[in-house]
């Protein structure tokens, strides 16, 4: 795909396809994704609700399998060398938990409430580490006072419903991590917190990757948080990759009416009037043939909607999707 | 080490502490529903027709012979001052002589309560060890072939009469096959292998629709369970389904599970009155039936009053092993 050296590549995933069931039938949400992710890069995925992100990162690390509602058609999931969607259910959890960890989108329910937290975090370490249960739960001590949880040696006795939704994401970080992951998926990790917890989320996040220097794939609906700790970006729409690059080139100059409408709908300091793209994105199973944001584009022309457009890579590691691009000039935002 | 073992210790003196308090609050919470039951049990002769009096002294008796027994039986008393008396003897479990055979009726229920309490325990616990695997299985993999199976089987187990099951296994079992004796009882201090021997085919018929709807309970609760989002982040960490299920399932499915069971276990006593009639054994469903048909009130009492002892008892550890299994309990 991108000119990437492959070792540095961490992730590479390759024309991912996953179904869902709809009451018509399977429905294909998240259609032929790729992405790289290089170790110590945080890769922001942005788009819309029900966009496919959540179910592209389902799908990176192995649980869709057990989704009797959803199913991967196709693709490669590269760690390393190593195509995750080609393992059996034991090879896959010897990767999971170890190599690649996900934060999920609900703290509140991520946790198990009948468990202490340090149980919760030591698990994968004796799991797959073979550590004690003793080590395990220094360690565990260890992650808590990392991912900024006061009175760790204390507070890792307690269970998930003693701390707030800030807190358990915190802990989840802490489970996530306890094994050093190669790649670390985090699904809107701040999206269910407070302004100040976000930011406070944020901050964390970027000091662990610069300390443990892993991959991350960061999600998100919004380009501000993109802008704030991303290196690349990769926006989704209807389940496409429609646009990706770095994320200074993508914000400052966006090649897709998708993405310049996201960034003119990002709240400014001054007081610009709010904008927002009108309509709403077409429901799983309801594509067009053509380009699928062509009924909310304001450059919209016939040829978009005759037939499909592919994603387009240009020589400086871009990728847009969109017929016209080249006669466009859109806005960014500084 | 020393470290770990403090940790523990500091646990079970936790444990210990909210365990009594636990118990405590829940026989506190008990006490005007046990006054509501002795006051039932107090005045089930005035429910029953018939004198007792006319009973006891026979088809020959005098008036004066009556009188005499009424007299005896303090039954010429006015109620509250009866209902002091009585209760004063209840909760020494004192009722008094059998009307019909005139021996102490705590004894008389004492010699039978083994029966009862065996085969409820049992019957349970063949309920638990059969239903809770079966319905974890079946939850493993909803709509596989398993799970079919196994509902099918549960319905089917929930839809047979016990009586039948039980006179079909003493039919074929028993009589046509001769592996398992099809009548009696021996006592668990006589011998425990017959004890246990006795009590299979009766176990089985009182037990089989409590393993059914068991199995039912534990599949729908683990399959609710299954879709749960912790579930995800248990499978995220790359942990085999034993500990998934087993550990991170199984703990938070338990709970409506051990309460199915406990309430089993008080249909099981109502059972277990056919059953053992069924069986030949020498339990308290023969003892209650005699004293029922002869007004013989003392004992009918005594066996309203073991066998709600008996239900509340079931609840109150229930009630306290599920608030052990949910940490969001023990600390509100
Ligand atoms: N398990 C599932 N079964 C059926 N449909 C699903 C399932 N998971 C997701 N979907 C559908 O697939 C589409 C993509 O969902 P996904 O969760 O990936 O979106 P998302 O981009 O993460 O959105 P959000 O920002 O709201 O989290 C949605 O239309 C959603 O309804
Ligand atoms: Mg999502």
């Amino acid at each position: 795909m991108t000119v990437q050296d492959s070792a540095t590549t961490a992730l590479r995933v390759k024309e991912l396809c996953v179904d869902v069931a709809t009451p018509e039938g399977w429905a294909t949400v998240v259609e032929d994704v790729s992405l790289a992710v290089d170790v110590g890069e945080i890769h922001g995925l942005v788009g819309e609700s029900g966009s496919g992100k959540s179910l592209t990162a389902m799908a990176i690390m192995g649980l869709i399998t057990h989704s009797q509602s959803a199913r991967v058609t196709g693709g490669e999931v590269l760690l390393g060398d190593v195509d995750l969607l080609k393992l059996s259910n034991r090879d896959l959890r010897r990767h999971q938990g170890k190599d690649l960890a996900m934060v999920f989108q609900e703290p509140m329910t991520s946790l198990n409430p009948a468990f202490t937290v340090a149980d919760q975090i030591g698990e994968s370490i004796r799991y797959h580490l073979g550590a004690s249960r003793k080590e395990a739960r220094e360690r565990s001590i260890e992650l808590l006072e990392e991912v900024g949880i006061a009175d760790a040696r204390r507070r890792c006795n307690d269970y998930p419903h003693q701390f707030s939704g800030g807190m358990r994401q915190r802990v989840m970080l802490a489970v996530a991590l306890a094994c050093e992951p190669r790649l670390l998926i985090a699904d809107e990790p701040t999206t269910a917190l407070d302004v100040t917890v976000q930011a406070q989320m944020l901050e964390l996040i970027r000091s662990l990757v610069e300390r443990h220097g892993m991959a991350v794939i960061f999600i998100t609906h919004d380009l501000g948080v993109i802008a704030e700790i991303c290196d690349r970006t990769t926006v989704f729409y209807a389940g496409q990759v429609i646009e990706s690059g770095l994320v200074g080139e993508v914000i400052k100059g966006p090649r897709h009416p998708y993405t310049e409408g996201l960034l003119r709908s990002v709240p400014a300091d001054d007081d610009l009037p709010l904008w927002w793209i009108d309509g709403s994105p077409p429901l799983p199973g309801q594509v067009s043939s053509g380009c699928r944001f062509s009924p909310r584009c304001e450059y919209s022309k016939n040829e978009c909607d005759t037939h499909a457009v592919p994603l387009r890579l240009s020589a400086d590691g871009r990728a847009i999707r969109c017929a016209l691009a080249d006669d466009l000039s859109l806005n960014g935002r500084d | 080490m020393a470290h770990r073992g403090n940790g523990g210790d500091l646990r079970a003196g936790g444990f210990v502490v909210s365990l009594i308090r636990v118990a405590f609050a829940r026989l506190l919470a008990a006490i005007p529903m046990m006054i509501l039951v002795s006051l039932i049990i107090f005045s089930i002769p005035y429910f029953i027709p018939g004198d007792p009096a006319f009973t006891i002294a026979g088809p020959n008796a005098t008036m004066d012979d009556i009188a005499r027994i009424r007299s005896d039986l303090g039954l010429d008393r006015p109620i509250p001052g009866q209902y002091i008396a009585w209760l004063g003897n209840a909760v020494t479990l004192d009722f008094g002589d059998s009307y019909l055979v005139g021996r102490d009726v705590r004894t008389m229920i004492g010699e039978r309560m083994e029966v009862m309490l065996s085969l409820a325990l049992l019957s349970t616990l063949f309920a638990g060890l059969i239903g809770i695997p079966l319905g974890i299985i079946a939850a493993s993999r909803i709509g596989g072939v398993r799970d079919r199976l196994a509902v099918g089987s549960a319905s089917m187990g929930v839809a047979i009469p016990n009586y039948w099951l039980a006179a079909i296994l003493v039919t074929y079992l028993a009589v046509e096959w001769g592996w398992f004796p099809a009548a009696g009882y021996v006592r668990i201090g006589d011998d425990p292998g017959q004890w246990l021997w006795h009590l299979i085919l009766p176990t089985i018929a009182l037990g089989a629709i409590s393993a059914a709807e068991v199995t039912r309970q534990t599949r729908g609760m683990m399959a609710q369970t299954m879709n749960l989002d912790y579930i995800r982040t248990a499978r995220m960490k790359g942990l085999p389904p034993r500990i998934v299920i087993g550990k991170h399932a199984l703990k938070n499915a338990a709970i409506p599970v051990i309460t199915a069971l406990g309430l089993q276990l008080t249909i099981v006593l109502g059972g277990s009155v056919i059953v053992e009639q069924i069986f030949g054994m020498p339990g308290l469903g023969e003892l209650a039936i005699t004293a029922v048909l002869g007004r013989d009130i003392p004992v009918i009492q005594g066996i309203v009053l073991l066998t709600t002892v008996v239900a509340v008892s079931t609840n109150l550890l229930v009630d306290i092993v599920t608030s052990h299994l949910d940490p969001r309990v023990v600390i509100s």
